[in-house]
């Protein structure tokens, strides 16, 4: 991969009491990169992004970005109002505020008069196709249209990067898939680097590299872009994948005769191809 | 923003500005009400433009005073003193009217000069069986000029009604000092003597001369007997009393209902952190909440004792004079905001320590 790396964490490792969250996690973000974390529950995945963007300060190693150690920044706080743009998973905004105060609520902490925070916002519910929307109190918007506001308050501030926990979490599938690709499409035409925590496959597969956590360790990590890869987890998803994975085998002659089914049970092929499928 | 917040939980905000209202209310109503009683007295102390008050000695309540003529006689003769009057001060129950004040005063002294008469007659010589009525005490009691008053058993007749502007003394009496003295079987006896002075630069000469010249009695300034008056002084300890433990009320139900605003809002706190709000932002955040609370709580309170204060005076007989002034409205906003950082300081601090994360991950 090419590019300058912007964000890099060394030997990051977190305890909580005895839990081991993290253990010695070394990675490297590149600009404008669009990455996604998996990993089960407890993997420590959403840790990371918090360590990532200053929300917590890990046992040992650091975080760095763009060439500055966080662990030695004056003011985080700062640091998280300029360069990081959150967006978490649910009751993401003020409840109280209409969508584009909530969009100004970040620059409300930097030095921006009122005129140009409202000028901003606009835009940036604008770029989210919420210019219609802008005087509409959160109750008042769908969960798609509240993730929007979400991403366009993400990027009020014009931040490097924008971290996000958990986005599509709380939405269905259509809808979760079209905020996947308004983040896409604002890492495309504005250069942000996007790191997407997720136990979302289909999340995953549209970001260029999936970084796998388990146990607070990476696990491995991929580059998803290739057409097998999408094919996999379509058959994945597929009923006879879903088999496969789950070993619920069955009697089709085509099947055993290409040794995925045998007697009843997986055969020797079907086993290969269950390992595949649940490594992806 | 913060008056949205507020509006959030709408009877919650509403019985908190309630519960401020009544502590800041009754803190300004009983602050007006000594203001009132203290320049009531003091005025009275000072009728007629007497310069010193010479009581018995040892007895700063004008009420408990009891001077026999004896012990002043000569009085007159200090050098210094211009003028003396002497009074007889009571208070008895008339009909159905128990703070009937009855002053006892001679003719030709200054202090019955003070008693302007504005319907009927003065008193003259003759006049030991007539009394001269406040105008208020008139109205309430229903008497005119040519009515009768029945006084300890004794019949009098209403010879005028006069008008000074005082509360005490509209709401009281004037007869002739022997008849006080036969009427309440203090013959010989007197409540106080007013002095005057030739000039006032010789006031303390002339307070110490009558201090050494008489043994049995006790010398002040009007303004200083006022202020030593026991049942003012109670009254105003008991007036502080309530004042303070209303406002302290009001700083509980704050600090409770902020606290409750910072719980169920502790995801909102963590998401503002998460945004890079600084911990003073938040603080700020919430005292102003509380402050604007209070203040709301305050402003009305404030009206509340105006308008208690404004139906006291003139929809009541009663003697208790209110007096507000700017001053008890600056406390009243005062102790609102005092009450507002007071209260709101601890939920606020709780808010702006809170550990990100764990807001963030705080359900209510």
């Amino acid at each position: 991969m090419e590019g300058e790396v912007v964000l890099e964490t060394r030997n990051l490792t977190k305890l909580y009491g005895q839990l081991h969250a993290l253990k010695g996690v070394n990675l490297r973000v590149r600009r404008g990169e669009f990455l996604s974390v998996m990993g089960p529950s407890g993997s420590g995945k959403t840790t990371l992004l918090n360590l990532m963007g200053a929300l917590d300060r890990p046992t040992d190693g650091e975080v760095i970005v763009q060439g500055k150690a966080l662990g030695e920044l004056m003011d985080i706080d700062a640091f998280r109002n300029r360069k990081i743009g959150f967006v978490f998973q649910f009751q993401n905004l003020i409840p109280t505020l209409t969508a584009i105060e909530n969009v100004e609520v970040p620059m409300q902490e930097s030095r921006i008069s009122r005129g140009e925070r409202r000028e901003r916002a606009e835009r940036a519910l604008r770029s989210v196709g919420l210019g219609d929307r802008l005087d509409h109190k959160p109750n008042q918007l769908s969960g798609g249209e509240r993730q929007r506001v979400a991403i366009a308050r993400a990027l009020a501030n014009d931040p490097a990067f924008i971290l996000a926990d958990e986005p599509t979490g709380e939405l269905d599938t259509e809808t979760g898939r079209m905020i996947v690709e308004l983040m896409k499409r604002i890492n495309r035409e504005q250069g942000k680097t996007f790191i997407i925590v997720t136990h979302n496959l289909e999340v995953a597969k549209r970001t260029d590299r999936v970084i796998h956590l388990r146990d607070g360790e990476i696990e491995r990590e991929e580059a998803v872009r290739s057409e097998l890869l999408e094919d996999l987890i379509h058959f994945m998803n597929s009923e006879l994948g879903r088999k496969i994975v789950n070993m619920e085998a069955e009697r089709d002659e085509p099947l055993e005769w290409l040794g995925i089914f045998e007697d009843g049970r997986l055969g020797r092929s079907g086993e290969t191809l269950r390992s595949v499928l649940k490594g992806l | 923003m913060a008056l949205r917040n507020i509006a959030r939980r709408k009877a919650r905000s509403t019985l908190t500005v309630l519960g401020i209202t009544v502590g800041i209310a009754s803190m300004v109503f009983l602050m007006s009400m000594m203001g009132g009683l203290d320049a009531q007295v003091t005025s009275i102390m000072e009728r007629g433009g007497a310069d010193l008050l010479v009581l018995q000695r040892g007895s700063f309540d004008l009420m408990l005073s009891r001077l026999s003529e004896s012990d002043v006689k000569g009085l007159q003769q200090v050098p210094g003193v211009e003028a003396i009057s002497y009074s007889l001060f009571m208070v008895t129950k008339v009909e159905n009217y128990p703070y009937f004040i009855v002053n006892g005063l001679r003719l030709g002294e200054f202090t019955i000069g003070h008693f302007d008469v504005v319907e009927g007659e003065g008193l003259t010589p003759a006049d030991e069986g007539k009394i001269l009525l406040g105008r208020k005490i008139a109205s309430h009691l229903k008497k005119r000029p040519g009515d009768e008053i029945v006084l300890q058993g004794n019949r009098f007749e209403v010879a005028g009604i006069y008008e000074t502007g005082l509360r005490f003394e509209d709401f009281g009496s004037v007869i002739l000092l022997e008849g006080a003295q036969r009427v309440f079987d203090l013959e010989g006896f007197l409540s106080l003597v007013e002095v005057k002075v030739v000039d006032l630069a010789s006031l303390e000469e002339v307070k110490a001369s009558i201090s050494r010249a008489f043994t049995n009695v006790e010398v002040n300034v009007p303004r200083e007997v006022a202020s030593k008056q026991e049942d003012l002084q109670l009254i105003r300890s008991a007036a502080s009393g309530v004042s303070l433990v209303a406002v302290l009320f009001g700083t509980i139900i704050i600090t409770n209902t902020m606290i409750m605003s910072v719980y169920e809002r502790t995801r909102e706190i963590g998401i503002l952190r998460a945004l890079g709000w600084r911990k003073r932002s938040v603080l700020l955040m919430f005292l102003r909440e509380t402050l604007a609370l209070s203040l709301m709580g305050g402003a009305s309170g404030i009206a509340m004792a105006l308008a208690g204060t404004y139906l006291l005076e003139n929809f009541t007989s009663t003697v208790i004079p209110m007096r507000t002034d700017l001053l008890h409205v600056v406390y009243g906003i005062g102790s609102a905001i005092a009450l507002g950082v007071l209260g709101g300081a601890y939920p606020a601090v709780r808010a702006a320590r809170m550990d990100p994360i764990e807001a963030l991950g705080h359900e209510v």
